[in-house]
Parts: C-alpha cells; sequence; structure tokens
C-alpha cells in the first residue's frame, strides 16, 4: 500500500511537471509570436500564438479534469494558468507600454512621482487620475525599489493577478466544496474576453478586479468558530474596500453591489440578519465596499458619472433603436473593412455556444442539489445574465458594455460551469457515451475551446500581435517615427503644451515619452477638433476653434489617410462614420496655410506651430 | 524575551527598512540593494504582518491563503498609503513611503501582540519535507521563462519599423535666434545637403553626414520680418526630403 502510495506520488509528480514545462514552453511560443509578428512573418506569428495558448491551456485543463491531483496541484496549476497568461501579453509587448490605457496610467503615476502628490490632471482620460489606485501603488513600488514605471507596473499587474486567482480559487472551493471544481473554475475564468490582454495591461481596472475578488475572499474566509468578527477582522475589511474604490469606479461599483446582492440572497436563504451570518464579514464587506465607493465618488471622482454615463446612455439607445428596428445590428468581425478569417468566426460562435448550451444544466444542478447554498444561488444568478449581456454585441453603441461586463459576469460563468463540469466528471455523467476518459477529454476540449474563442473575441486579429503600422490601431499604431517625434516634442517643446493631434500621436504626446502634452479633446476639454485634422481645408471655424482652445501646436501624420481606423475613429468621439479614409490634403492643408509655421518633420509626421499671421 | 514576544517577520521588516534608509540615503547608496530590500517591503512583510494581526488563519492548509493575504492586504496598503501620504505636504516620496510602511509594521506587530497571537515565526523545517526533484523542475521551468523573455527582449530591440530623418527648427531662448537641427534613425549612413532660406532668397547652404543616432545643428540669426525656409536633400536627390518654415520671422 505504502508502495503504491509512492508510485502514485511520483507519478503525479512526473505529470505535474509536465504540465508546468508546457506551460512554460507555451510562454516560449509567445515569445516567438511577439518576435515574428515585429519580423513581418504574421503567419507564423499567428501559427505560434495559438500553438502557445494550447500548450498553456490544454494540458492543464486536462489535468486538472482529472481526479488525480492533490489540492496543492490543483492550486499550482489554477494560478499557473493565470499568471502564464498573463506574461504571454508581456512577452508579446516586453519593453515598453503600447496599449491606449497604459499610455494613461504611465502619466498618472509619472505625475504622481514628479510631483508627490495625488490628483494632477490627465488629459487623456480625466476619471483616471480620480482613480489613481493602481498609479499609487506602481509609483509607490518604484520609488521604494527604485525600478522603472514600466517595470514596477508589470511587476504589480502581476501580483495582482495572482491575487485575483488564488482569491478566485479559494472562494470557489469554499463555495462549491470542491478543490476540482475550483480548478476548473479559473480556466473557465480565463475565457472571459479581457483575461489575456484588458486586464492584463498597465491600466486601472487590471488592480481593482483583484483586489475586488480578495475583497470577497476576505469576507468569506473561514473563522474557528469561537472567534467573533471584531474590530480587527473589520478593519482589514475596510482596508481593502477603500483600495478598490480608489481604484477604479466601475468595479468598486459593481462589487459593492454585487456584495450587497450576495448578503440578501444570503439572509434570504438562512433567514437570519445580515451580521449574523455564519460568514459575518460578508455584511461588513457589502457596507465597507458601499460606504467607501460612495464617499470616493462624492469626494473625489465625481467626474465618474459623466465619463461613465454616456456610454450607459449611448448603449441603452442603441439598443432600444436595434429593437424598434430603427437600426441595423452591428457587423461582427469586421474593423475598418479587416474581417476576420473563417475559422476564427467559427470558434469564437462555438466557444460561446458552449457555454450557452452548458449553463443552463449548471442552473438546473445549482437550483435541484444546491437551493440552501445561497452563494452558489448568487452565482447562477450573475450567471444568468451573461447570454442577456451578448446582445449588447448588436450594436456598436452597447458593445463596449458588454465588453467591460463580461470579466464581472464571469464570476458567475466560471463558478457555475467549473461546478458542472466536476460534478459530471465525478458522478460519470454520460458514461454510456463517453465511457472512461472520454468525457474528461470533452471537458478538456471544451474549456481549451472556450479560452480561444474568448481570445479572439477580446481584440481584434490586427490587435494580438505586434506588426506593421496600421491607422489608429493603437498597440500597431505605436513604432520609432511616433515614438520619436513624441520625444522631440519633449525635448524641444517643453511639457504642457495645448496640442491638436490624432488619437495616436496625441497619446504618444500626452505621455512622459512626449512631455506629458495637452492633447484637446472632447473628454477633457469639451472641445472637439477633429475638423481640425481631418477636414480637406482650413476655415476660419477651425482657425477659431485652434485660438479658443489656446492650441499653441497641431501635429499631422500623413499616414492617417493610408486607410481606416481600425479603432474606429482617427481622433476622438464622436466622429463621423467613415467609409473612405481621410483625405491627403487633410495633413496637407497645414503646408500651405499662412497662419501655420512648420517646426518638425519627420516625413509622415509634421509639427506646426502658429505664426503672426492671418488669425481671426 | 525578544524572541518569544517579537515576531521573526517583524524582526526581518525592521531589517528591511533599514537596509531601504541605507539605500536611499547611506553611504551604500546602491540600486540593486534597493531593487532586492524594496520589493518584500512593498509587497510582501506589510500584507504578511498586518494579515497575521488582523485575521486569523483558517484550519488546514494554509500557503494559498498566506501568500493571498500577503500580496492582497500589500496592495491595499500601498493604494490607501497612497491617499493618506498626499495629505502631507511632503507628499509622496521614497521615505515617507518607508515611514509610512515602518509605521505599518509597528502596529501590526503591536496589534498582534495585544491580540495574544503567536508570533510569527520563520520556520525552514518544511525545506525537509519538499522532493529533492522539486528544485529541479524549478529550475527548469525558470530557465525556460528565462530563455521566453531573453526571445521576446531581443526581438522588440531588433524591431522592424521605418526609421527616418528628422528636421527642426525652433525658436530660442535669445530674441531672433532659431535652433536648426536634422537628426537621423536611420539603419546606414547617409549624406545631406541643407539648403537655406531667408526672404525667399537662398542665403547659406550645408553639407553633412550622419551615422544612426547622430544628429546635426546650428544656431541662426535671420533678418526681423524675413521669411525663413529650410529644405533637406539626401546626396545625389533633387526632390526635398524634409522641410521646415517659419513664415515670418517676429523679432
Amino acid at each position: 500500500m505504502g508502495r503504491r502510495r509512492e508510485e502514485a506520488s511520483g507519478d503525479a509528480f512526473r505529470i505535474a511537471g509536465l504540465v508546468i514545462t508546457c506551460q512554460a514552453l507555451g510562454l516560449i511560443a509567445m515569445a516567438l509570436a511577439g518576435s515574428a509578428g515585429r519580423g513581418g512573418d504574421s503567419s507564423w506569428a499567428e501559427t505560434a500564438f495559438w500553438l502557445g495558448l494550447l500548450l498553456i491551456v490544454g494540458p492543464t485543463t486536462a489535468r486538472l479534469a482529472s481526479a488525480a491531483p492533490e489540492r496543492t496541484e490543483r492550486i499550482i496549476l489554477a494560478l499557473g494558468v493565470g499568471l502564464t497568461l498573463y506574461l504571454a501579453k508581456v512577452l508579446i509587448w516586453p519593453v515598453q507600454f503600447t496599449f491606449h490605457d497604459e499610455f494613461v496610467n504611465w502619466r498618472t503615476t509619472a505625475d504622481i512621482i514628479s510631483s508627490h502628490h495625488l490628483f494632477l490632471e490627465n488629459p487623456l482620460t480625466p476619471v483616471s487620475a480620480s482613480y489613481p489606485g493602481s498609479s499609487v501603488v506602481t509609483a509607490g513600488v518604484a520609488q521604494i525599489s527604485g525600478l522603472s514605471v514600466f517595470v514596477s507596473g508589470l511587476i504589480v499587474v502581476g501580483a495582482a493577478r495572482i491575487v485575483l486567482m488564488l482569491s478566485l480559487y479559494l472562494v470557489l472551493e469554499r463555495v462549491t466544496g470542491s478543490s476540482r471544481a475550483a480548478g476548473l473554475a479559473c480556466v473557465v475564468y480565463a475565457a472571459n474576453p479581457n483575461f489575456l490582454f484588458f486586464d492584463a495591461q498597465f491600466g486601472y481596472e487590471s488592480l481593482s478586479i483583484a483586489l475586488g475578488a480578495f475583497l470577497v475572499y476576505l469576507a468569506l474566509r473561514p473563522l474557528p468558530s469561537h472567534v467573533r468578527p471584531a474590530l480587527p477582522g473589520v478593519v482589514a475589511l475596510v482596508l481593502v474596500a477603500a483600495a478598490l474604490a480608489s481604484s477604479h469606479h466601475l468595479t468598486s461599483w459593481l462589487f459593492a453591489a454585487g456584495l450587497t446582492a450576495a448578503v440578501v440572497i444570503s439572509c434570504a436563504v438562512r433567514r437570519r440578519p445580515p451580521f449574523s451570518l455564519p460568514e459575518s464579514g460578508l455584511a461588513v464587506a457589502a457596507v465597507a465596499a458601499i460606504a467607501t465607493a460612495g464617499l470616493w465618488l462624492v469626494y473625489v471622482g465625481v467626474g465618474a458619472v459623466s465619463y461613465v454615463g454616456p456610454v450607459l446612455t449611448g448603449g441603452g439607445n442603441g439598443v432600444l433603436h436595434l429593437i424598434e428596428g430603427d437600426a441595423a445590428p452591428r457587423t461582427l468581425f469586421v474593423s475598418a473593412e479587416q474581417v476576420s478569417p473563417k475559422w476564427e468566426q467559427i470558434l469564437s460562435f462555438g466557444s460561446v455556444a458552449i457555454i450557452l448550451i452548458a449553463l443552463p444544466f449548471g442552473l438546473v444542478m445549482v437550483w435541484r442539489h444546491y437551493r440552501s447554498n445561497p452563494y452558489l444561488l448568487f452565482l447562477g444568478g450573475v450567471a444568468a445574465l451573461y447570454p442577456a449581456s451578448l446582445a449588447l454585441r448588436l450594436t456598436s453603441t452597447s458593445t463596449e458594455i458588454s465588453a467591460r461586463l463580461s470579466e464581472f459576469l464571469f464570476f458567475g460563468v466560471a463558478g457555475i460551469l467549473g461546478l458542472l463540469a466536476s460534478r459530471a466528471l465525478r458522478d460519470g455523467v454520460g458514461q454510456h457515451l463517453w465511457p472512461g476518459r472520454r468525457l474528461a477529454l470533452c471537458v478538456t476540449v471544451a474549456i481549451t475551446l472556450a479560452v480561444g474563442g474568448g481570445a479572439i473575441i477580446s481584440w481584434g486579429r490586427w490587435a494580438r500581435l505586434p506588426g506593421s503600422y496600421l491607422v489608429s490601431a493603437d498597440a500597431r499604431s505605436v513604432e520609432p517615427q511616433g515614438e520619436e517625434a513624441a520625444a522631440w516634442a519633449e525635448t524641444h517643446l517643453g511639457s504642457g503644451n495645448r496640442i491638436a493631434a490624432d488619437r495616436v500621436n496625441g497619446l504618444l504626446m500626452g505621455s512622459p515619452l512626449g512631455g506629458e502634452q495637452h492633447p484637446i479633446n472632447g473628454l477633457a476639454d469639451g472641445i472637439n477638433v477633429n475638423s481640425v485634422i481631418l477636414s480637406k481645408r482650413i476655415t476660419n471655424s477651425d482657425l477659431q476653434k485652434i485660438a479658443d482652445a489656446g492650441i499653441s501646436y497641431v501635429v499631422t501624420d500623413a499616414r492617417l489617410s493610408d486607410g481606416l481606423p481600425l479603432t474606429g475613429v482617427y481622433v476622438n468621439r464622436p466622429e463621423w462614420t467613415a467609409s473612405n479614409p481621410v483625405s491627403p490634403l487633410a495633413a496637407a492643408k497645414f503646408g500651405r496655410a499662412p497662419q501655420f509655421n512648420r517646426l518638425f518633420d519627420s516625413g509622415d509626421i509634421k509639427v506646426y506651430s502658429r505664426s503672426m499671421r492671418g488669425w481671426p | 524575551m525578544i524572541r518569544r514576544v517579537m515576531s521573526h517577520t517583524w524582526i526581518l521588516g525592521a531589517a528591511l527598512v533599514l537596509l531601504e534608509v541605507e539605500s536611499l540615503i547611506g553611504p551604500l547608496e546602491s540600486a540593486v540593494l534597493q531593487a532586492v530590500v524594496g520589493l518584500p517591503l512593498a509587497f510582501i512583510l506589510p500584507g504578511a504582518l498586518l494579515g497575521r494581526a488582523l485575521t486569523d488563519r483558517p484550519q488546514g492548509p494554509r500557503a494559498a491563503d498566506d501568500l493571498v493575504v500577503a500580496l492582497g492586504l500589500s496592495l491595499s496598503i500601498l493604494a490607501v498609503g497612497g491617499v493618506i501620504l498626499d495629505l502631507f505636504d511632503f507628499g509622496l516620496r521614497p521615505m515617507s513611503w518607508v515611514i509610512y510602511i515602518a509605521a505599518v509594521l509597528a502596529a501590526a506587530e503591536a496589534v498582534r501582540h495585544m491580540r495574544g497571537h503567536e508570533p510569527n515565526r520563520l520556520d525552514f523545517t518544511f525545506a525537509r519535507s519538499i522532493d529533492p526533484r522539486v528544485p529541479l523542475v524549478v529550475l527548469a521551468v525558470a530557465a525556460l521563462i528565462g530563455g521566453a523573455f531573453a526571445i521576446a527582449v531581443t526581438g522588440a530591440e531588433r524591431q522592424e519599423g521605418p526609421r527616418v530623418t528628422q528636421l527642426w527648427i525652433t525658436p530660442r531662448a535669445s530674441p531672433g535666434t532659431y535652433q536648426i537641427g536634422v537628426a537621423s534613425y536611420n539603419g546606414q549612413s547617409s549624406s545631406f545637403t541643407l539648403d537655406l532660406r531667408e526672404g525667399g532668397r537662398k542665403v547659406r547652404s550645408w553639407r553633412f553626414g550622419l551615422s544612426r543616432g547622430q544628429s546635426w545643428q546650428a544656431v541662426l540669426r535671420p533678418p526681423p520680418g524675413t521669411s525663413v525656409r529650410a529644405t533637406l536633400f539626401r546626396r545625389g536627390d533633387r526632390s526635398p526630403y524634409r522641410q521646415v518654415f517659419i513664415r515670418s520671422n517676429s523679432f
């Protein structure tokens, strides 16, 4: 018996080692994908990317589906898949920030370090300066360790990813009573479209979602029966809730609402008042989350309402117009006339179909067998919202809402589907159809496909890997000519100048790379300079706008006329929906106008200042 | 007495605080020391000690719980700490962070002591129970990950993309003078001719060669009220390569 146990332990070690090695090999494939993309070999880059994803997710899921692993191994593998998928993003873009929100957060962090204080204006996204949690933590790490903001940011987001995965695992293990279900749920969570890139970037939401999950973990932590949740426990919950409230508006609001809903359900199921629940920390966490989020909104983050409000109302109106037949559905898988290949469309539909087919079985399972478990009821309720959220992807104004909700709804989807898979494997469901290990194989394939589909839905194909310059394509538009022009601005123009520029050059010049210029936009200034950048002629109205806005410099980029904008806008929303690329005259017009001097020429990018002549 | 009363982790934290101060202002200023000491001081110790003081450890295996509490509370301590430090004139500075963290460590140890929790012990006996193959696997995986980073960073630093030549003109602080410059980021050496026109009349021409990363600059003092136009040509090419201009020199 002892020898058999040793042999089983040895086998488990070998298999676990093999799985972890596959994860590491997956990272090598991701690194090769990034390098190949930069080198212009996009087909090999994509092959390496998908191979890497398969190596990271497939063997891990297969092992987690097995009954063999001990709890420790499940935790290591679940943490491993979350961390390696984060490192995949780091390896694809390893030396600098490249995503839009990363430049925004970089500016806020640099401002904190240079000024030693918070809440300096950030014209790139004004509301981000009011929710500086991520920037504060990164600034603190940079100042304490002496590391650069880039490296500190990577470490902070990596630490947040560890907190997120461990919190998710430990909460779901407690709620489901199954380490197998918790492990599988962690991989299902990785299928949420924002997991691979959006929540892995150096942005203000990446930290907040981890803090939210950690708050739930702390609130549900099992305590010895003789201990009461006295003041020290309350202090811990308030501390984390306060950190969450300072980090991101939507995340703090949604977690406050979710915790409240969980308390209400728990009270209803257990027929007890909130602070008499077995997990009394839950009610404390809900109160702390509501109080801190509310106080922060009132005293610091009031701008979040005007930032989030239009997105919600615009999305709602879009859905109403669609229902009433006044608008056609958005064409899926198309960005600026770039169409995703058929196999990607099939995979992404397939991954959604897998979830939609499995979800009803999971919800029925919860109702039949876990009706007395308030937390599974809560997770079921959250998961049930997922199908409705998909409808929001059918209009251009509401697709953003669906995208941003996914990482929250997937807490419910992951919990329910992880438990469903675990029960099916444990009970041998469908053994007559799938004898032996075939059910485990089916579960593995289904979850792996779901993660792959999530990666496709996340961002357009053009955004997943580096490559040649694309028009208004965020990371695919960040390249040496733009970076060098921004560096010139920082050296020769000083900082804080009000400029008119397109989306990407405005981002580069508004970041610390470009001297933190002030690109004029609707968000920060309520001024729309799209016509200044995009129209073929300079009108008196444009000149008046430049004068009224106090714009000192105009940045033009001739490459805008090479194609349609991949992100949907050349400059800022609202912008007319272009069916043809902007005219080359838009950039060239300043060269003929007597009102402008040309200070800088790097071929495509030119910088103009205001001359002494011809102004209204 | 001290060993019975004080946690090993608190003693370690105090030592790291002192080392951090040393790395910031002492004669042993060292970027490496600052990073090695600063990271656990920021990410692990505050959360670990405060977690031990404020919460009660669950029964059973605790490593995952200990790690998530240490990291999660450390991140929260930093986030909230920044808001607290912002209230003071000195604000968020390296030394103020260190003082704040030291205060958190001291408060955590005091609360732990008041609650009667056992002092944290750095117990390495678990190392005896680790399978001897584990360090080998860890090393192998670390080597693979290190290799991945080497591939990624090397590839990124050799990034393809058009490297261009810049031409610029900017006013200098002294009225009526301008700085004109050319910077080359091209992969190979290039030869240029720069023609300068003032008031429409060609007044000067320069010829020079630049390798990648090199730049050339000159100072101009055009007559007041005249326009200035500089055109850069690549050697042997008659079409303008780059052009900058000032419509009317205001001085």
